[in-house]
Order: structure tokens, then C-alpha cells, then sequence
């Protein structure tokens, strides 16, 4: 793992870059074990065009990758025309992130590095294929 | 107290080469370590030059030389000689503590093969006849060692029959008690149901009347606690079942450079074929190596498993996620795959095959050993490479996979907003696919297409009754002002009007995108 100073400095330039991309608010606490987008676009097939996503960080990131992301939900809101509610845990609908398709490689230069920006487009692409049923 | 110099062994030959030439003053660069039970120099880098190098916070220079020289209280000797096969040392240090000169122990070359220098007499466990006369030295290297069991389990068992009287010491680490369905496997009587798997191994060593020492530690490989009665252990055995200690442990082995042994195995049941794999793995730390992240030698969808948050898995139950796999296990599958790792485990010191990270038992094939082609190690590796923990030692805190504790409250998130027109999804779509390039993975829907045709068509329409509204009113004005104008000319103006006016538009509308 890369040493704790360059961890958390190599987090806060994701993190700006993410900022930067999306156009967005972002909120993270302390320890870093998720991030909050508060204007994260959804493709098309949803109802809104944009929502709050949730990336959860494991401890060990970026050695691991974020496990998954939730989405924030209202009772109208939906994909392709279902209702998404009945899915969701509260406020939030639950997605796991695999990387059995795209391996997670993460290393100390971030531009041949996988980082929160290309999450974010597996993000995309999650909720691009996600059909409700 | 043990008190050790341990290089990497590259950096040990790179050392012995200079001294070799003999030409300038040789320097090393350490991270100090200090525990209960050991301090420990990790050598992190040879600096040859004619000045002594200032130490960094948390690092202790050493002088090397084929001389012998006084310590003194700013930095440490080393007096290394050939001699013949074999090594002459003396290293001597400042404590930096009490401001004494103390006398380093032994030189720890780890790599393929491990190398023990000792500077006298030393306290270990004489080998097995047998076995010394195939080992040879290496069996006298194994009998000083200091080795750590993490998991008391069905692999971890076989392991510690194996090493108890070949080793000093074995520090066993598990945080669960004896139940029914463990009796067989750890080979117990009833009268160790419900006391800690822990103690059970130091009861079986006591009543052996064995000459290794047992340490049992109790607790999650992963405590912070834990780890820190680990860090002067000399090869750690990894035989527990959960992935995020196996990591946690693979990472503390690159930090204070233990080479690591993992061991694991899986069985599970099927109607058509049982599947009875196992496989040992061998992480050395160094940089021609590799570690368990560049290797990719660790089972990622249960190591994310592991690493979810109590609130991440009741959104994932929610969604019918997140359920742990049962294990299943065959007593003699895993004794199997056990010896095997104590066998590459002679091997890393005895040498008598070649060194292979990958060792994979099957344990339904007729030649069930199988060597795997060793991998090559990512310079741009997180962990072991230039900005990685690679020796970092005490200058480092503990690897934590817990980091910050797992609980934490989620603040008030925005709701879905701004509803979806045709329009909108239009602005809404090229903006994401800007970010998208910005990235490794783009990302094109098959819905793509089609839009692309309806957005085209409804441009066209727009641009025919532009055309023809032009056409009209230029008719309008040829009528009222009596102009000589051809039908022909009129219809090349309106089309030509309509087609720069869609330019002007679109224009206008990307820039304002862009903003």
C-alpha cells in the first residue's frame, strides 16, 4: 500500500477530478470510507436526469476498489417506466460493483491508474444497463 | 531481545558487489524498528559517497566496511568479510533510546534462498538428524526461526505439527474457540470444546514436551494489536479463511520485509464433480518479487465482501447480496496442501528446486502438484513499488482495512431531480460522454444510434420549414416591391438562409453546453 500521506493526497486529487468532471458537490467524511455526489447525471431511461450517488471505499483502497454504489431514489422515480422503490433500502438503491469484466488496476501514477473517475464511468455504465424487474 | 539487520536480496548483493570494488564509503540507509521482543534495521536503499548521508525521521544510517570500525552516536557499523562460503560480521549501534552501543545478532538476507549471518552463538532448536543431512545449513537457519501461524483451522493445524521441534518459536493467531465440528480436524478431545483454538496449540506443545516455543495470540489478524506482536517474526504462515487478513498480513510482510507464505484451499460439493483445489502461495518482500496486489493473489469479490460496511450490507441485503459462501473442507485435502507449503518453506531455505510463487494442489488429478510460471512484479505497484511500503517499517503506520472504523452516518443526499424531457436527455447525454472520454472506459449506449437518426431527421424538418417560411416571405417582398427576380434564385437564397441559420444555432447551443 502507498504510504498514508500519499494515499490521502492521491484521494483528494480523485476527488477534484471527479469534482471537476461531474459538476458537482461532493462529500466525504473524515475517513474516507465513501463519497457522496450530490449531482451525479443518470443516463437515459430514467425519469430524472440527475441523482446522489453513494461510492463506498473499502479500507484499503486504492489497493481495493470501491464495493459498490447506491443511488438516491424518490417514489417516482424510475428506468425504462418501472418504479424503482419496492428495490430500495430506504432512500438508497444498492448496486455492487464487480471487476471480473474490467480488472481493477491500481497503481501509483494515476493517469494509467484506475481511480474514482473511471468508477464513476462503470457507475455509468452500470445504471446504463440496469433493467428493473 | 533480537536485535537484526535485514536486507532485501538484491540490496544485499549490490552491497557486496561495492565492497567489492572497494572504492568509496558505503552507507545504509534503515528504517529502525523497535518491538518487545526485537529491534530490527530494514535496509532501504546503499548510498555510496564520501560523506556521511543526514538519517530521516524514523531511519539509522549504518557505515559498511571490510574493516572494523567504532560505532558512533550518530550512526552504526557494519563489518562484513567473506569468508570462504560463509560470512564474518559485527554490526554495533547507538541505542537511541539509552545512548548505549549494542551488538547486532544477525544479518537477515531475505529473498531465494534466505540467508542468516550470526555474529556468535546462537539459541535454536537442533534439527532432525535426518532431515540435517539433506538440509544441511538451511536445517540450523530453520531451527533460529521465528514463525507465525494466522489461522488455527483445518490448514493451520497440519502446519504447526509440521513445524513444532524444527523451529524456536511459533506465535499462533486465531480469534475463535474450539466447537464440535473443529475436534477432528484439530485432532482434540472433547475437553477442549469452547476454549480458544489458541491455547489448545500451546497445550498440545506443552504436552509434546516440545522444544518450540508457542506464543498464543488472541485475536482478529487484522487488530492493529495483533500485527504489532508480529512484526519480529521471521516467515509469517497465512492458513486462515477470511481474505481481508490475508491481505492485512501480506502487506505487514512487505512493510517489515517477512516473507509470507499463504495457504489456501477449496472444496465444494457439486452433482456433477467435487472441485478440491488448493494453492500455496509465496510472497517475498522485495522489489523483483511482486506482492499479493501486483501478483493479484488474492479472491477480490470476498475480499470487497469483507470490506463492507455494516450500513453498505443492509442495502446490499436489501437487494439479495452480500451472502457469505459456506466452506466446505476434507481433512486430508488440506493436510495435503499444508505440507506443501512447508515443503516451498524448507525450500526458501535449503534451495534444493527452483523458487515458485504459485503452487497449485489439485486434489482429484493423478500429478496433483503443478507449478505456475512465477510473475513478473509492476514497478508501478501501490504497495511494492517506489511510492509503496516496501520497508517502510515503523516510519508507517499498520496496514488498517478497517480504516477509521466501520460505522459512520450517511449525511441528507439530494433526491432524483430534474425530470426528463427529450430535449434535456439530449444536453444530458453529450455532457456525460465528455467526461467519459476524459477516461480509460468509454461508454456507448446501443440506444445511441437510433437517437442520433430521430435528432437528424427532426433537423432536417426544422431546416425545410425554415426554408420554405424564407421562400414565402421572399415571394412577399419580390410581389410588393415589383423585383425581377427568378423562382430559381429565390429558392437557392431561402436554402442557402435556412442552412446558415441551423449553423448559427448550433453554435450557439454547444457553446452554452460547454459552459
Amino acid at each position: 500500500m502507498m504510504k498514508k500521506k500519499e494515499i490521502a493526497e492521491r484521494i483528494m486529487i480523485e476527488l477534484s477530478a471527479v469534482m471537476e468532471a461531474l459538476q458537482s458537490p461532493i462529500h466525504y467524511p473524515q475517513n474516507l470510507r465513501y463519497v457522496l455526489i450530490h449531482k451525479y447525471p443518470l443516463p437515459a431511461g430514467f425519469n430524472y436526469v440527475y441523482t446522489s450517488v453513494l461510492i463506498f471505499l473499502p479500507g484499503l483502497y486504492p489497493l481495493l476498489p470501491p464495493t459498490g454504489f447506491a443511488i438516491a431514489i424518490s417514489d417516482d422515480l424510475t428506468k425504462n417506466g418501472v418504479p424503482l422503490r419496492s428495490l430500495a433500502k430506504g432512500e438508497w438503491l444498492y448496486f455492487p460493483l464487480g471487476y471480473e469484466q474490467q480488472p481493477w488496476r491500481a497503481t501509483y501514477n494515476l493517469m494509467n491508474s484506475d481511480n474514482l473517475l473511471t468508477v464513476c464511468n462503470r457507475i455509468y455504465e452500470i445504471l446504463q444497463r440496469f433493467e428493473p424487474r | 531481545m533480537n536485535k537484526d539487520i535485514v536486507f532485501p536480496r538484491s540490496t544485499f548483493e549490490r552491497c557486496i558487489e561495492s565492497l567489492n570494488q572497494d572504492s568509496s564509503r558505503i552507507f545504509l540507509d534503515t528504517t529502525l524498528n523497535v518491538g518487545q521482543t526485537h529491534t530490527k534495521f530494514l535496509v532501504n536503499d546503499i548510498i555510496i559517497s564520501s560523506r556521511p548521508p543526514e538519517a530521516r525521521n524514523g531511519h539509522y544510517i549504518f557505515e559498511m566496511s571490510q574493516r572494523r570500525m567504532r560505532a558512533s552516536k550518530k550512526r552504526g557499523t557494519l563489518y562484513l568479510q567473506r569468508d570462504g562460503d560463509s560470512y564474518l560480521f559485527d554490526g554495533r549501534f547507538t541505542d537511541p533510546k539509552s545512548g548505549k552501543v549494542e551488538v547486532l545478532d544477525c544479518i537477515k538476507v531475505i529473498g531465494f534462498p534466505m540467508m542468516f549471518i550470526n555474529s556468535g552463538e546462537i539459541d535454536l532448536v537442533q534439527p532432525i538428524q535426518r532431515e540435517r543431512e539433506v538440509l544441511g545449513n538451511a536445517a540450523t537457519m530453520i531451527g533460529m526461526l521465528s514463525c507465525a501461524i494466522i489461522g488455527c483451522g483445518k490448514t493451520g493445524f497440519p502446519i504447526f505439527k509440521q513445524l513444532l521441534d524444527k523451529v524456536k518459536e511459533i506465535a499462533v493467531v486465531d480469534y475463535q474457540r474450539i466447537e464440535k465440528e473443529n475436534l477432528a480436524f484439530l485432532e482434540a478431545d472433547e475437553s477442549f470444546l469452547g476454549k480458544l483454538k489458541v491455547e489448545y496449540f500451546q497445550a498440545r506443545a506443552e504436552n509434546l514436551k516440545s522444544k518450540t516455543r508457542v506464543v498464543p495470540i488472541f485475536g482478529n489478524a487484522t487488530n492493529p494489536e495483533v500485527l504489532e506482536q508480529l512484526k519480529g517474526v521471521d516467515v509469517i504462515f497465512l492458513a486462515c479463511d477470511r481474505t481481508l487478513p490475508r491481505i492485512t498480513i501480506a502487506l505487514l510482510g512487505q512493510q517489515y520485509f517477512i516473507p509470507v507464505i499463504d495457504v489456501g484451499v477449496a472444496v465444494s460439493p457439486s452433482e456433477r464433480r467435487i472441485v478440491m483445489i488448493g494453492q500455496v502461495q509465496v510472497f517475498l518482500p522485495g522489489p523483483r518479487h511482486g506482492c499479493i496486489s501486483c501478483l493479484h493473489g488474492f479472491n477480490m469479490a470476498q475480499a470487497l465482501r469483507e470490506s463492507m460496511s455494516p450500513f453498505e450490507m443492509q442495502l446490499a441485503k436489501a437487494r439479495g447480496l452480500g451472502q457469505e459462501e459456506s466452506s466446505h473442507a476434507i481433512k486430508a485435502f488440506s493436510s495435503m496442501v499444508a505440507n506443501q507449503a512447508v515443503l516451498e518453506f524448507n525450500n526458501l531455505f535449503s534451495r534444493f528446486k527452483e523458487f515458485h510463487q504459485f503452487v497449485r494442489v489439485d486434489g482429484l488429478s493423478e500429478n496433483p502438484v503443478s507449478y505456475l510460471p512465477n510473475r513478473r512484479a509492476d514497478p508501478e505497484c501501490i504497495v511494492c513499488g517506489r511510492q509503496g511500503i516496501l520497508g517502510a517499517g515503523d516510519t508507517q503506520s499498520l496496514p488498517d482495512p478497517y480504516r477509521g472504523g466501520m460505522s459512520f452516518t450517511i449525511p441528507e443526499a439530494n433526491g432524483p431531480s430534474v425530470r426528463r424531457t427529450r430535449a434535456r436527455s439530449q444536453t444530458q447525454r453529450t455532457s456525460t460522454m465528455r467526461m467519459a472520454s476524459t477516461t480509460h472506459h468509454s461508454s456507448e449506449g446501443s440506444d445511441s444510434f437510433v437517437s442520433t437518426i430521430f435528432y437528424a431527421f427532426i433537423a432536417l424538418l426544422s431546416m425545410a420549414s425554415l426554408a420554405t417560411s424564407i421562400f414565402g416571405y421572399s415571394a412577399l417582398i419580390r410581389w410588393l416591391l415589383d423585383l425581377k427576380i427568378s423562382n430559381f434564385s429565390l429558392l437557392l437564397f431561402s436554402i442557402t438562409a435556412s442552412i446558415v441559420s441551423v449553423i448559427i444555432w448550433l453554435s450557439i447551443f454547444s457553446r452554452r453546453d460547454e459552459k
